[in-house]
């Protein structure tokens, strides 16, 4: 007997639970209240808030999240809302990009604004990248929901996965035109009379890739076939796409590949098919570093017939931005300015719907001040410093609606 | 006619599509070498010491020394009533896709080796009355990668260069105890802790702007786990066993340091952090069987099954896309023992073979290793000297990796 009772108490002191729960890295998340729900979560055993609203709160950990996704259970991050908004920083602090953005950080980030400003603010999926993460779009405007006949304006981030600060300012400009919309008539008279689309991460393989494994990876993740990987987003689109190999380049492993033929990566597909659908007044599309505003044509030094126009509005984006911190962003033809490019963005959305296109290369201006890194602290000022272009030509495109 | 044959393509075509592969995060996937996975094999129950590497790695169905342990306790009853043993190994593993090379970065023509030599094991166990007790110190898994280092130079002078290291133990300190509850049944259970560190560092350079870019990450590991098995000693010619080890949390308190550094424009750039991560190790389950067909040959086989599909790695925050698989790792073993007299003492010669199959857990490549492996040594008294080698070749990643391993240990029994 006494043997039995040893074998016993050896077994079931094994089968104690050895995992302890760890609060680091704790969401708040809410998700619907109903019945077929809350089934579900019983056999998880989360960690429940409160009932408020029709809405169960609840605290989780990264494991949680991961188990509810399995589920299939959707869900709303609503840490942000439990703690002032300026703390959002310190929700991301920790993490191994620091206070950049990752993939899923960014998500998070989205779905929490689109979550505290519903009738503002809504996250849109619009494809897929190469390796089946998805491409959101916040778009903000009053009546977010509806699609009505005002001023479109395109603002994105990342093309380039090294270059961390151009997820930064689109999404921080998306924050700050909500955040702002009651206290600011300046801004609620834009976001009235405009739709904005930012999309703050074209690349998210690319920047998982950059913040993993290595900080400087530029293209997205094409395996090439040929022990080379990356075609550079950037160069990839279909206007006079592989003009020169000055512009770009058709060997796979360098840092310019344009691919093996225009579109032929999904996130520059996701643009076409999007920009299909819209009908968008003007763009800027965020890269560093050199502190440029840059607008067609890349592909040659020769201007464009609208060269005057793209001229005045870049001049007048760079008088706001200095004025700001005393930061001079210089302006100019891309072709004749930094170096030649053919097959990137801006030469296609300009070749092919005629609208102002920018480049801004944000800060620093060369390497011997960082290069593709910036430092976290640099991030506000940065968006700061950039807010008033970005207004601006918000503003232009409702005026020339 | 026409019809029905554009009907059968556009059948066969959408049919192919379905078994297609569904898209997936595959090129943050690296499938053998993650950076947490263990050098050759992610498998890994306790330790083979020579007598068990020698017969195709069967380690918890025969008592060799007091390594089972780790693996199997009950099997210290069978033992000698004093045990002491230790072993070191040398390894031996070709890599090809890991961290920076051969993911973008850092191109090789072939795969990479990498080799280390390493005291592994030492242990001692003691049997008092009924119970039988054992404390075990082993090094369960390392980290090590090869070192990547390349530099570009153009008439004498350097103009950039990029270094990638990684390395990494994982030590297992173990205590037992086990008992024979009758004639022909023995139970025993292990406690164990692990402890050790990863560190990953890459270093870019460039060296005419004077330009640097570093990335340290460290990470300091702690865990523990039980494990327990039994044995049954069916006939004089016939045994069985059956084990498992918990699953459990392998924590680690991790540390980045991302830096830039350019001295001419006065910049200095670091972004830091911290973060206690997890990663979830799979429970093990074990079964074996022997079978004693000559006095002095018999064979054995053992079958343990890990269950990786439940494995999460949670790294600085964020759970990792580890898309993994159970699986079950077979072995088969043989040993004979000759013996032969000089200076009035009588010696034994164990000469064991043996396979394995050893699938990895990775579901995207489907990957597995096979292991011939061959053992001999000298038994004199109570004084056991063994020694294996295990050759072993990968197949279904297409990188043909292969693994080899010496292993040389000492016992001595009172």
């Amino acid at each position: 007997m006494k043997k039995v009772i040893f074998f016993l108490l050896v077994f079931s002191f094994i089968l104690l639970p050895l995992r302890s729960q760890s609060y680091s890295d704790t969401d708040i998340i809410s998700v619907e209240k109903n019945q077929k729900i809350i089934r579900e979560l019983q056999k998880m055993g989360l960690d429940f808030l409160m009932d408020w609203s029709e809405r169960l709160y609840f605290v989780c950990n990264p494991t949680d999240l991961y188990r509810l996704q399995a589920e299939g259970i959707s869900y709303v991050i609503e840490t942000p809302n439990f703690y002032p908004y300026s703390q959002g920083d310190i929700l991301i602090q920790g993490r191994i990009n620091g206070a950049f953005h990752s993939y899923l950080e960014l998500e998070a980030d989205l779905m929490a604004l689109e979550a505290a400003y519903p009738y503002l603010a809504k996250v849109v999926d619009i494809g897929d990248s190469l390796e089946g993460r998805n491409i959101y779009a916040l778009k903000i405007s009053d009546n977010v929901n509806l699609d009505e006949s005002e001023a479109e304006v395109f603002f994105v981030g990342c093309h380039h996965a090294r270059e961390w600060i151009s997820v930064e300012v689109p999404y921080l400009l998306g924050k700050y035109l909500v955040e702002n919309y009651e206290s600011d008539p300046e801004i609620k008279s834009l976001v009235d009379s405009s739709e904005v689309w930012i999309v703050p991460l074209l690349n998210p393989d690319g920047l998982e890739y950059s913040i993993y494994f290595y900080r400087y990876w530029r293209k997205n993740r094409r395996n090439n076939g040929d022990g080379s990987y990356g075609v550079d987003l950037n160069r990839n689109y279909g206007y006079n796409w592989g003009y020169d190999d000055e512009g770009s380049s058709p060997i796979p492993s360098s840092q310019t590949y344009r691919g093996p033929s225009a579109f032929s990566e999904p996130e520059a597909q996701v643009i076409r098919a999007f920009f299909q659908q819209k009908n968008f007044q003007a763009l800027i599309t965020y890269h560093n570093y050199s502190q440029v505003i840059l607008y067609p044509w890349g592909y040659t030094n020769m201007p464009s017939a609208k060269d005057e126009l793209l001229e005045e509005i870049a001049a007048e984006m760079s008088e706001q931005m200095e004025a700001v911190n005393g930061n001079l962003y210089g302006y100019g033809q891309a072709g004749s300015t930094l170096y030649l490019t053919n097959g990137d963005m801006t030469d296609w959305s300009f070749g092919i719907y005629g609208i102002p296109s920018y480049t801004i290369e944000l800060p620093p201006a060369d390497v011997l001040h960082g290069g593709f890194f910036n430092a976290e602290r640099e991030i506000s000022s940065i968006f700061e410093e950039n807010l008033p272009a970005a207004l601006y030509l918000i503003h232009w495109s409702i005026l020339n609606f | 006619m026409r019809k029905r044959n554009i009907f059968f393509l556009l059948l066969l075509f959408f049919t192919l599509l379905f078994f297609f592969p569904l898209a997936s995060w595959s090129q943050l996937v690296l499938g053998q070498y993650e950076d947490e996975a263990p050098f050759r094999t992610w498998n890994t129950l306790g330790i083979k010491t020579a007598s068990s590497l020698g017969m195709g790695e069967i380690q918890f169905t025969l008592a060799t020394d007091c390594s089972v342990a780790l693996s199997n306790p009950a099997l210290l009853t069978e033992l000698p009533k004093i045990t002491f043993s230790f072993n070191s190994s040398y390894h031996r593993a070709s890599f090809f896709k890991y961290s920076i090379v051969n993911t973008g970065v850092l191109f090789s023509e072939k795969t990479l080796t990498d080799d280390f030599t390493a005291f592994d094991f030492i242990g001692i166990s003691l049997r008092l009355s009924d119970w039988t007790f054992a404390l075990n110190w082993s090094l369960l898994e390392v980290y090590d990668r090869p070192v990547a280092d390349y530099q570009y130079m153009f008439q004498d002078t350097l103009y950039y260069s990029i270094y990638m290291n990684q390395q990494g133990r994982l030590n297992n300190l173990n205590f037992s105890l086990s008992r024979k509850l009758s004639k022909i049944l023995s139970v025993g259970l292990g406690f164990n802790r692990v402890y050790g560190q990863l560190d990953r560092e890459i270093i870019e350079v460039w060296a005419v702007d004077r330009v640097s870019i570093s990335d340290n990450k460290s990470h300091e590991y702690s865990g523990y786990y039980f494990n327990a098995g039994l044995f049954l000693d069916l006939t004089d010619r016939f045994k069985v066993a059956a084990v498992f080890r918990t699953p459990y949390v392998k924590k680690s308190e991790s540390q980045s340091v991302l830096s830039y550094n350019a001295p001419p424009g006065g910049t200095d750039i670091t972004i830091e952090a911290s973060s206690n991560d997890e990663y979830h190790q799979p429970l093990v389950l074990g079964f074996g069987a022997s079978y004693q067909i000559l006095k002095d040959f018999r064979v054995m086989s053992e079958l343990t099954y890990f269950n990786w599909s439940k494995y999460e790695a949670d790294y600085f925050g964020e759970i990792q896309q580890r898309d993994y698989k159970d699986v079950i790792k077979i072995g088969v073993g043989a040993e004979m023992v000759n013996s032969f007299t000089l200076f009035n003492q009588d010696f034994y010669l164990p000469w064991r073979a043996g396979f394995s199959y050893d699938p990895q857990p990775m579901k995207e490549p489907n990957s597995h290793y096979v292991y011939f492996t061959f053992g001999s040594g000298i038994h004199w008294k109570g004084l056991h000297f063994d020694t294996a080698v295990s050759i072993g070749r990968e197949s279904g990643s297409g990188d043909a990796l292969s693994t080899n391993r010496i292993a040389f240990s000492l016992s001595y029994q009172f």
